[in-house]
């Protein structure tokens, strides 16, 4: 099991969440906004992933 | 066994960080419900091979024809998936695209079980007749 999945789009979300707050407090909220499209990106392709995974299983089943 | 406590703890712990991240903008905490969801879903997936091989041998067994256990399977199947899906949209704050899921959910459990229904009515309509 593919545990690892969880914890490192936490860890992107927390990170991402930090320096966030430090662009826009230094007043850099444009830099700030694509810093967070960027590691959305980065975790939707992760997840698309899994769910592409997710959906041939899912296809398997059906061809009870 | 083992992988499935490893599951429910990384269940507990996704549950915590996104509570977390759903303070700094919700995005990263709705992608990580939908991850966790595909790891317990693979798993549940992988898990249930053994289930329907022992359906598929009851029906054999039993003589039944794969017209008729395949539909009530795949209704349930549907029953299942439309249910995450729908939650995983509603805690996204998707109220709307959850009702959505539900509803395509019904309409496809109900295409699939109309044969079922047909065959039905066409026994009760030779039964009269005969």
């Amino acid at each position: 099991m593919d545990v690892d999945l969880i914890f490192k789009i936490a860890a992107v979300g927390i990170i991402v969440s930090i320096l966030n707050q430090v662009l826009v407090r230094s007043g850099r909220e444009e830099q700030a906004t694509m810093t967070t499209i960027a590691a959305l990106v980065v975790v939707l392709m992760i997840v698309v992933q899994k769910i592409a995974d997710l959906f041939a299983l899912v296809k398997s089943l059906f061809q009870f | 066994m083992g992988d499935y406590m490893r599951l429910l703890a990384a269940a507990a712990v996704a549950t915590v960080a996104a509570a977390l991240l759903k303070r700094c903008g919700g995005e990263f905490a709705a992608l990580l419900a939908i991850g966790c969801v595909c790891l317990l879903g693979v798993y549940a997936v992988r898990t249930v091979g053994p289930v329907l091989a022992l359906f598929s041998e009851l029906r054999t067994a039993s003589g039944l024809s794969s017209a008729v256990l395949a539909p009530v399977v795949k209704t349930a199947l549907i029953g299942v998936l439309t249910g995450i899906a729908s939650a995983v949209c509603a805690d996204g704050g998707q109220n709307g695209m959850a009702r959505a899921v539900e509803l395509c959910g019904t309409v496809l459990a109900l295409s699939l079980s109309a044969p079922l229904v047909t065959a039905v009515l066409e026994l009760l309509k030779k039964l009269t007749e005969g």
